[in-house]
């Protein structure tokens, strides 16, 4: 390292402090548009000097310009075009800047490689980071929801350190959320899951949809690509900026409980079916409230206070979250650099997550051209979980949760198939610590003039390790004498790529470039497992394992896969308007057959910049009107190690106490001959840009169309295996997105816009094996609920028509055996009777899904909202049909309030409850519409006004809240339309931060 | 310079592309791969292992306490079904019984579990045909131990769902989809399984570890067929040899035969000297099989009682889901040693601090103290507080080396004895007419049991001791079936009178056969029969 490097960071320092080392000039003017408005906040700023300043409120600026020769002054502003001026000397220079008409000619970063965003030839969604990141969150998936149409992010675990699913254009893969993932690139390096990621190291996000532009991540990228650069080192003093806050979140629900009254109704009716003891009318009797409730029952009932278990065991949980980045530049190095710490205690006693990263991103260029550069990033977590699960609710309000002493009750029904969650809670230690890092070297080398090789290297470990411990008094561990397990896994990973770049300008109006790449990539799993009982005291948890007296078998499993790479791709200019991308890329995959580990995914896109052309140049209002179509092929790689070879796992067994060593095939049959699942997509494409870019948007169509399929299929009962995968069969998702911002208002002092989403998927299976009926017509596959013809989401059951109200409408029905008070489901082959031709198909995807969002700034305020709609989607609540849910009105445990049928209200749309019986049908009640309208995010910020930052010497301080989930309208009974009551729900969330920048 | 950089470059380059196909090789380092378990004899000794452990996986946790282990037992006369899924299987409910319902879904394990086992026979006998360099006798050993597990599989399915088909092929991802159309006749069933038995019998050992599958067992299987086949001179002659042959011998003492809590804790490994199969398992070992709630479905919840709490000495935890009958009571003589070798009848006042000062009886009010037997008003409101709580509790299930509160056990699980070698040869010559041999057989079982011997024998009588020897030990529905008397018995005595006795009007003719679950009709051929009234 040369010396000036070594002071590099002193010189940054000085520069902080404003020095006036030098001999100086005081140049002063006036920054204004177009119209002759003042243009406040512009940035005048000497970059090979790193040092400038702003304009103020009234647009003008003073500046002290050292006494150097050529030096050039630059002034910018978002949203109008930048103009570098030499300066010659004078002491006043006004500049008039220009609106910048071309917004849409950003850099974007398309996977190996940048293109201006006018040049783009395929479905290329730009995410608007600084919109997204409003809703802060270790879940990186959630910033992209309602961001890019097209793009549908559910929630699957929302507890402390959770996550959520990402589907791109629909289901494609039958191989379950897995196959179904999108591939994430981070500045790249393709990885498993992004969560790792600090949401403010993310300088861009785009979203890869169609194969054209995913083609170049082959066999990987048939579920799409998310790209994410992190920020990197820009030239100047080092600027600081810190971003915290601090949230809390609330559990809400739209479903009723039965309270204490209601359901010791509900339990006194249950017994009463049951009685056997007619009255008058000819209905039970009630049983006498001692049969129907054990003493202790009685007891409760005979005090009235009735337990809510909600209100014992939720509370509100809180997060925090800090962080500080750092970034700084000479004309060599540069480096960004980024701390944070993030805090979340969950909403159930004593579950939270806390998580460290720090990151280093560094850039040098040793000569014109040499250049190279490392990433480091290191995440540091610890997950205190707890039960995943809500299912306590459902205890009945029959209880006693503390004792005289107020210590927690273990059995607070008295019965001791209940133990109290706070006694497990109390009882138990569940913690996960994970630590990652990863390390990306790249480094770029220009062979000659326009011929460029780049070298691309990473290196990921993540290293978890997880101990459990519950004591003696577990309701798990009793009579083991506590019980520990300790689990550490390590997942290794490396990538090598070899790139090429080449490009020619034939002339003028020819401009092709090209890149060749070629990588390995090898990633393995560890994974091990202890457990243990028979501790001598509860003391040192599971750390104390070492002591336990009964050591039981240990868990081991290693995976590994491994991929081989060779890709190409050609763009080609013409005049500037006319596009053209081809690509190719070859992979092979270990986890394929011999015979079928190689895959070829070509594909090619074409694009016209139809505004360019003179009759639409006449066109005032077109600012942009760019059309695209392309097609081609990707793959998907999702299937586990080794399902090729057919593996035994250890089945060992005893004999007089000895130990055998035994192995059986497992459970699913192996096939020797499975290759990739290959997804074809055509897609067309407009994008643009009207009335001065008053509306921006674009429109995607598109059908793409997935054969070979994995298919998990079910094998008969009587092969000894439960399935086979096999590649077979196909799937066709097609769809409309559209993406629209408007920008009304667009004043210095004043913009607001919208913008807003839509996306309709269709989803439909072609076909599942070559089996075909008399008629020709493909089979179903029945027994996994899979239909041609339809959605791979559906439910397959009766159909819900109403309670029986009396014998003489089922005497002669198509359901004789029925009772009153039991569910009738509709005849719908009208053939007299309910059988297994009765079921209806009913698809769950939901019809379309949207976004609208709005932003206004005004004076210092921003104000950022975001209703998110889901139409149609439909959902199987267990909570109205499980009986563990507390849904088969049994009257043993509590659940969702319903109107159940009882002689006395006849008019019930739920089955009469029945004690020892579990209601026929009752899965048809559960069937639930879970369209909802989603006011997600309403978030004010407010830039303190330069008066005041600059007299603390910072360049902006803002103050934000952003309320998340204020208000949800949904008939889906729930806390959270997207998950069932059991499951740990996102709540609202009320959230308080600062931004600080010097 | 220049070309030194390139050369470097394309020498990286170079290094990436050796040995593509190599490193696209897969090689799994935790599992071991089924082309070594059928072409290797120490694959082949490590599969017929696996085998027996593929067995033991029907006794499982899993779903709904274990009831797939026990819905055989429950399915009879002598059963007071009380509450968990299980109680609803003894009820032949529509929702247990019917082949789309919730049951049939239940019962999907216990036609899978079979068949699993008839495959994974499959696949060893095959390979075993066609291995080279194994030791003989080492391999004539695999493929009767292979044929047993085939044969034993086979005729508990045909005994569960009638319609069940024949299959010797091991499943290949070829031949994995070949349609099934029809199933065999009974006639193809029992040469199915006679003649693997027959094959495995001359190749078993009678002397083996505990756990291991013998000739004793082998013939007391070839016995039982034979009495479905009404092959009664064959079932006589297999029976007698197991019994004549001296390996295994009654217990004596039949606290032993179970390890009633009375006797060494050794004994409750059930691996006696009458045990011809017992299921082995064992808490923490490497060979422990799956958890199983086996005994907890049939022990009362006298802990829910003042005063009494759960002892391992009175048999363990119970869910209190199907208790023993008043009619199997009825059936006893009050001096019949079975009655506490086989149930805890009592629950004895164990908990100090609990002790209730006065308890309504049946008798009128009781002033109990600590090791007195509980006892609580049976009849009227109270009923609800006495069935569950304490009634009698089985004791052929219950788990020696556990504590007493705990439910999940691992205990072993005695499937066949020779106890019932004895009743199976009663009842061949009772039918030949041979009213000497079949009291003779009859009469060793009576004896230990400290009942008066008979001197002729009736199916009537049969029946009853069936039921005093061998209740719930997952032999009754089968007995029942077999000699037609399923449906009369469990109209006449299901449940209490008074009490849980729905199986009584709910149970028809069609429920003598299992009904094929839906799921599994629906992946066989076209018009696979269901069975007849479903």
């Amino acid at each position: 390292m040369s010396q000036k490097n070594i002071f590099y960071p002193f010189i940054v320092l000085l520069c902080l402090f404003g020095g006036t080392l030098f001999g100086q000039q005081t140049l002063t003017g006036t920054t204004t548009d177009e119209t002759g408005e003042t243009l406040p906040f512009v940035n005048v700023v000497i970059e090979s000097l790193s040092i400038g300043t702003t304009s103020d409120l009234d647009g003008n600026y003073t500046f002290e310009v050292p006494n150097q020769e050529n030096l050039e002054i630059t002034f910018s502003f978002i949203g109008y075009a930048s103009q570098t001026i030499p300066y010659t000397g004078q002491s006043t220079l006004n500049v008039i800047l220009g609106e910048d008409t071309n917004l849409l000619d950003e850099v974007v970063v398309v996977g190996y490689g940048t293109q201006k965003k006018s040049d783009i030839t395929g479905a290329v969604s730009i995410i608007k980071v600084e919109d997204a990141k409003k809703v802060p969150s270790t879940n990186i998936a959630e910033l992209l929801r309602g961001k890019s149409p097209g793009v549908q992010v559910t929630l699957t675990d929302p507890s402390p350190g959770g996550s959520s699913s990402i589907v791109i254009r629909g289901i494609s893969s039958f191989g379950g959320s897995d196959a179904n993932k999108p591939l994430f690139v981070v500045d790249g390096v393709p990885q498993e899951d992004i969560n790792g990621i600090n949401s403010e190291d993310i300088k861009s996000m785009e979203i890869l949809k169609d194969a054209s532009s995913q083609a170049i991540y082959g066999a990987r990228a048939a579920n799409g690509v998310v790209l994410i650069t992190t920020k990197r080192g820009k030239k100047g003093e080092l600027k600081i900026a810190y971003h915290g806050y601090r949230s809390t979140q609330k559990l809400v629900r739209n479903f009723d409980l039965y309270s204490g009254d209601e359901w010791v109704q509900l339990r006194r009716e249950a017994y009463r079916s049951e009685s056997g003891r007619l009255n008058e009318d000819g209905w039970e009797e009630y049983e006498p409230d001692d049969f129907v409730f054990t003493p202790f029952q009685l007891d409760v009932l005979g005090t009235g206070k009735y337990i809510n278990w909600e209100d014992e065991v939720i509370n509100d949980a809180t997060q925090q979250s800090h962080s500080v980045s750092l970034s700084t530049g000479s004309d060599k190095t540069s480096l960004f650099s980024s701390f944070s710490f993030f805090d979340q205690n969950g909403i159930i006693p004593k579950s939270g997550y806390a998580r460290g990263t720090a990151r280093l991103n560094l850039d040098h260029k040793v000569n014109d051209k040499f250049t190279f550069g490392t990433n480091i990033y290191l995440t540091a977590d610890k997950t205190d979980r707890r039960s995943g699960s809500l299912n306590f609710i459902t205890l009945p309000p029959l209880a006693k949760v503390f004792d005289d002493n107020g210590d927690v009750i273990r059995y607070p029904t008295g019965e001791i198939e209940k133990t109290s969650p706070l006694w497990n809670i109390n009882e138990s230690t569940n913690e996960f610590f994970t630590n990652r890092f990863q390390m990306t070297v790249f480094a770029q080398y220009e062979i000659f003039k326009n011929f460029k090789y780049k070298l691309n290297t990473s290196i990921t470990r993540k290293s978890g390790q997880g101990g459990t411990y519950q004591t003696r008094l577990h309701s798990s561990a009793t009579g083991v004498l506590g019980k520990a397990t300790l689990s550490g896994s390590i997942d290794k990973d490396f990538l090598i790529e070899n790139i090429f770049d080449y490009n020619l300008d034939i002339n003028d109006n020819n401009r092709m470039d090209f890149t060749f790449v070629q990588g390995i990539s090898k990633g393995s799993k560890e994974f091990s497992k202890t457990t243990a009982t028979e501790f001598p005291n509860d003391l040192l948890g599971y750390n104390g394992i070492a002591s336990a007296a009964n050591i039981l078998p240990v868990e081991r499993r290693v995976v590994e896969r491994q991929l081989l790479s060779f890709m190409g791709r050609m763009r080609y200019y013409f005049n500037d308007k006319y596009l053209l991308t081809l690509t190719a890329r070859r992979d092979g995959a270990s986890v394929f057959s011999e015979n079928d580990k190689w895959g070829v995914f070509p594909s090619v896109a074409v694009a016209w910049k139809a505004h360019l052309e003179p009759f639409i140049q006449n066109l005032e209002f077109v600012d942009e009107l760019k059309l695209r179509i392309s097609h081609g092929s990707v793959g998907n790689q999702a299937i586990a190690p080794y399902t090729t070879l057919g593996l035994a796992s250890a089945e060992n067994y005893l004999f007089e106490g000895a130990v055998g060593g035994g192995y059986s095939p497992g459970r699913s049959l192996f096939n020797p001959d499975l290759k990739w699942e290959t997804s074809t997509t055509s897609n067309f494409g407009v994008d643009f840009g009207l009335f001065k870019n008053f509306l921006v948007g674009n429109v995607e169509v598109y059908k793409a169309s997935t054969t070979d399929l994995l298919i998990n299929r079910t094998t008969p009962g009587s092969t000894g295996y439960s399935d086979i995968l096999v590649n077979i069969g196909e799937v066709e998702n097609s769809g409309v997105e559209v993406g629209l911002t408007a920008n009304v208002i667009k004043k210095k002092n004043f913009e607001w816009s919208l913008s807003s989403t839509f996306s309709a998927n269709s989803n439909k299976i072609i076909k599942l094996s070559d089996e075909v009926d008399e008629n020709g017509n493909y089979l179903d596959d029945l027994s996994r609920r899979r239909f041609i013809g339809h959605p791979i989401s559906v439910i397959f059951d009766y159909k819900y028509d109403g309670i029986w109200n009396s014998q003489e409408e089922i005497d002669g029905s198509h359901m004789p055996d029925s009772r009153p008070g039991d569910i009738r489901v509709q005849d719908i082959n009208s053939d007299g009777k309910i059988d297994a031709e009765d079921r209806v198909i009913i698809h769950k995807d939901p019809d379309w899904y949207g976004s609208l969002g709005t932003n206004v700034s005004f004076g210092g305020f921003d104000l950022y909202a975001e209703l998110y709609h889901v139409a149609g989607a439909i959902k199987y609540n267990n909570y109205l049909a499980g009986f563990n849910e507390g849904g088969s009105l049994q009257g043993v445990l509590n659940g969702i309030k319903v109107d159940y049928w009882t002689p006395e209200n006849q008019t019930g749309t739920y089955p009469r409850p029945r004690r020892n019986e579990f209601p026929s049908n009752l899965g048809t009640t559960a069937i639930s519409d879970a369209t909802y309208t989603r006011l997600r995010t309403v978030s004010l910020a407010y830039h303190l006004p330069d008066i005041i930052t600059k007299r603390l010497k910072l360049s902006d301080v803002t103050i934000y809240g952003t309320a998340t989930n204020l208000v949800t309208w949904t008939d889906f009974l729930s806390y959270s339309p997207e998950t069932t009551v059991g499951a740990y729900p996102d709540g609202k969330n009320f959230l308080f931060g600062i931004k600080i920048t010097n | 310079m220049k070309y030194i950089k390139l050369i470097m470059l394309l020498f990286f380059v170079s290094i990436s592309f050796i040995a593509c196909e190599e490193f696209l090789e897969e090689n799994p380092k935790t599992d071991v791969s089924i082309k070594y378990l059928y072409e290797n004899p120490e694959g082949l000794k490590a599969a017929v292992i696996g085998l027996y452990s593929v067995n033991r996986d029907h006794f499982h946790i899993y779903p709904h306490e274990g009831a797939r282990a026990v819905w055989e037992h429950v399915q009879s006369d002598l059963v007071t079904p009380h509450a968990g899924y299980i109680s609803i299987v003894a009820l032949f409910s529509q929702s247990s019984s019917a082949p789309d319902q919730h049951g049939a879904w239940l019962s999907s394990f216990i036609w899978r579990d079979h068949y699993k086992v008839i495959d994974r026979a499959n696949a060893i006998i095959q390979a075993a045909e066609k291995i080279e360099g194994m030791d003989e006798t080492e391999r004539q050993t695999v493929m009767a131990e292979a044929k047993y597990f085939r044969a034993h599989s086979l005729f508990t399915l045909y005994r569960f769902y009638n319609n069940v088909y024949v299959t010797e092929e091991a499943t290949t991802p070829e031949n994995v989809f070949d349609k099934v159309f029809a199933p065999s006749t009974k006639e193809e069933i029992f040469e199915a399984i006679s003649s693997d038995l027959e094959e495995a019998i001359p190749n078993l050992e009678w002397t083996v570890p505990a756990g291991r599958v013998n000739q004793g067992l082998a013939r007391h299987i070839r016995a039982k067929l034979a009495l479905w086949e009404e092959n009664w001179e064959v079932a006589a002659a297999q029976a007698d040899t197991v019994i004549n042959n001296g390996t295994f011998y009654l217990e004596e003492d039949l606290n032993k035969i179970f390890g009633h809590p009375s006797v060494a804790e050794s004994y409750g490994s059930r691996n006696s000297s009458e045990a011809l199969f017992v299921i082995q398992n064992e808490e923490g070992s490497a060979g422990a099989g799956p958890p199983t709630f086996i005994n907890t479905n049939f022990m009362p919840r006298y802990d829910d009682v003042p005063g009494v709490k759960w002892d391992k000495s009175q048999g363990g935890r119970g869910f209190g889901f199907c208790s023993p009958n008043s009619y199997l009571f009825s059936l006893y003589e009050s001096y019949d040693k079975r009655l506490d070798a086989y149930y805890q009848r009592y629950f004895y006042y164990n908990d100090e601090e609990n002790m209730p000062d006065s308890v309504l009886t049946d008798n009128g009010w009781v002033y109990p103290k600590l090791g007195d037997a509980a006892e609580i008003v049976t009849s009227g409101s109270n009923q609800s507080a006495y069935q569950r709580r304490l009634t009698p509790g089985l004791l052929k299930m219950i788990d020696r080396n556990i504590a007493g509160e705990e439910a999940v056990s691992r205990a072993n699980i005695l499937r066949f004895r020779l106890s019932e070698t004895y009743i199976v040869a009663a009842e061949a010559y009772m039918r030949m007419g041979n009213t000497g041999m079949a009291t003779q057989r009859i009469n060793p079982i009576r004896d230990r049991a400290g009942i008066q011997p008979l001197f002729s024998l009736s199916e009537n009588e049969l029946m009853k001791e069936q039921a005093r020897e061998f209740a719930f030990e997952g032999q009754r529905f089968f007995f029942l079936k077999r000699i037609g008397k399923l449906v009369s018995q469990i109209q006449k005595y299901a449940g209490e009178d008074s009490y849980k006795n729905d199986a009584r009007s709910n149970i028809k003719d069609r429920h003598i056969n299992v009904a094929i679950p839906q799921s599994e009709l629906d992946l066989l051929g076209a018009g696979y029969p269901q069975n007849e009234g479903y």
